[in-house]
């Protein structure tokens, strides 16, 4: 059995004389790629709009660093898309918010405490990483700068 | 042959690609003359996996069913705490994973029922990789099961007691060769495998194009998407680049999209996409064929249905550069084009739109690819030598 592909059925018809070759899909794909290669270069694209879609469809994704979303606020800005009661609404909200501030803010305030402690114990990691990577290489009878054995558990 | 297939779901109504997958399997190798039964628990639900349905005997599609209750009751609190370090793409501990699989559906008496099946079937046959079911089912007697792992690359993948049920299974059924390569990158020392594929019905006749785009009342350059509309399976990036295509290159381009769930999408999509909703087999198949291309940009796929339903009318795909499973599927047969990002998937569908030509040649190939390599005859005939080829005559225990 082929290791590559789905091995041909006994009932498949046999390439025919009037059968076409396939298309070279990784031809067209290379010369699709460079094209798009050479607009990018060329600045043909509409940079200004592909960020603000990309923005837009991705939201959650994280370009920014931790240390800006560290801080948890329970308070949000409250709005609403409802033309008429849309004030109404949101007085409602505020309301709501008033009601539950004292049950929500301890945890916003707890899970900022645990985003600091994780975000600094990150960053010790980071430079420590960042020693060893710039310290020479250790030679077989000197032991990694840093290097302490360490119990199994 | 005498085969039992365990599932952790199935029931009319249930959606998902092993559940549909199995179901086709199963009521084929029926009708060839093999005895066929499926092993599944009470639940519908996989978020819940509550009891829904009455344990015992059932017919579904004229397939004897017999089902089991789930016994552990989901940990909702322990399961959010571990989706979301996963999402994350956090690894969690082992024993986090062991239950984070408990919580899908664990069965005791399903598990009973496989140690009482497994000496009267000449396999057992587990779908999909990742559940309770076959994390766990396959573990009772791994000399007797199959796993047809129906896997890509996610974070369930790597736990500790998935990769063990795998590698202590008698064999693994492979749906593509790209599923393969991504199981064996991910984990070594697997057990022997053959790839058996799936069979996709081609179409009778030819589909007329242009009939579901009169009555849909469709125009111009249209594209389709069918399937969840959801991050996960990448429809955000199908939704922006019709919009780019829309905005940015001043080209119309419409996204036909269709599929379970709310199509939530940013209000600059909204002019450019058809929300079609769930629709029938023959809708979307019509759709399809009224398609410049069929874009599927997943990159968590194991085979692809989708693909091969686009082939089946003769309509060319576009995928996810780094799907290494609908990306081969491209390569093998010449029907699509890979992309990985905003500009090149514009590009593509411009490509495409502009040129007929290349659209048919491309559909054409994908279509032949289909009739060739994923008939059904073809995939029975190879699931059955897989069968034969991974438990050799074991002699079964007659009831």
């Amino acid at each position: 059995m082929s290791e590559k592909a789905l091995p041909r059925p006994d009932s498949a018809p046999p390439t025919g004389d009037t059968e076409p070759p396939p298309p070279d899909v990784e031809a067209i794909v290379g010369e699709l790629l460079a094209e798009v290669e050479a607009k990018r270069a060329a600045g043909a694209y509409p940079a200004g709009l592909l960020e603000r879609l990309h923005t837009a469809f991705h939201p959650n994704e994280g370009l920014e660093p931790p240390e800006v979303s560290v801080l948890i606020e329970s308070a949000r800005p409250l709005q609403s898309d409802h033309a008429v009661i849309g004030p109404v609404i949101v007085f409602g909200k505020r309301v709501m918010r008033r009601l539950l501030a004292w049950y929500v803010a301890p945890i916003a305030k707890d899970q900022t405490h645990f985003n600091l402690a994780i975000l600094r114990e990150l960053r010790a990691l980071e430079e420590r990483v960042a020693r060893f990577e710039e310290s020479p290489a250790p030679t077989p009878d000197q032991p990694e700068k840093g290097h302490r054995p360490r119990a199994r558990r | 042959m005498r085969l039992a297939f365990v599932i952790p779901r199935f029931a009319p109504g249930v959606l998902g690609g092993a559940e549909y997958h199995v179901g086709q399997l199963a009521g084929r190798l029926l009708r060839r003359g093999h005895e066929v039964t499926v092993l599944t628990t009470c639940a519908v639900d996989h978020y819940t996996w509550k009891n829904a349905l009455p344990p015992g005997a059932d017919l579904v599609d004229g397939i004897p069913v017999r089902r089991y209750p789930v016994t552990v009751a989901r940990d909702r609190s322990l399961m959010a705490r571990l989706q979301t370090a996963l999402d994350a793409g956090l690894s969690i501990p082992a024993a986090h994973q062991e239950e984070w699989v408990r919580n899908t559906g664990h069965s005791a008496p399903l598990l009973d029922a496989i140690a009482d099946t497994a000496d009267r079937v000449d396999a057992l046959v587990f779908a999909p990789y990742l559940f309770a079911s076959t994390v766990l089912g396959a573990r009772v007697r791994p000399d007797r099961s199959l796993i047809q792992p129906l896997l890509h690359d996610e974070a369930y993948a790597r736990f500790a007691c998935v990769q063990a049920a795998l590698r202590g299974a008698a064999g693994l059924l492979w749906i593509s060769s790209g599923e393969r390569e991504v199981a064996e990158r991910l984990i070594p020392g697997l057990p022997p495998g053959r790839l058996v594929g799936a069979g996709i019905d081609l179409p009778a006749a030819p589909l007329d194009p242009e009939v579901e785009r009169h009555r849909l009342g469709l125009e111009g350059t249209v594209v389709s998407y069918a399937g969840r509309r959801e991050g996960a399976k990448n429809f955000p990036l199908v939704a922006e680049a019709v919009t780019a295509a829309n905005l940015g290159w001043g080209r119309q381009v419409t996204l036909a999209a269709m599929g379970a769930g709310p199509a939530v999408l940013p209000p600059e999509a909204r002019p450019f996409v058809r929300d079609l909703g769930r629709v029938d087999d023959a809708v979307k198949l019509g759709v399809f064929a009224g398609s410049t291309a069929v874009v599927n940009l997943s990159v968590v796929e194991s085979f692809s249905y989708v693909v091969m339903e686009a082939w089946s009318v003769g309509t060319p795909v576009i995928v996810h550069a780094d799907c290494e499973v609908t990306c081969r599927h491209c390569r093998e047969s010449g029907g699509g084009l890979w992309v990985r990002d905003v500009e090149e998937a514009v590009e593509a569908m411009l490509l495409l739109g502009g040129d007929p030509s290349l659209r048919a040649r491309l559909g054409a190939a994908g279509r032949r690819h289909v009739e060739r390599q994923m008939s059904w005859k073809a995939t029975l005939d190879r699931f059955e030598s897989a069968v034969a080829e991974l438990l050799p005559a074991r002699g079964v225990a007659r009831a």
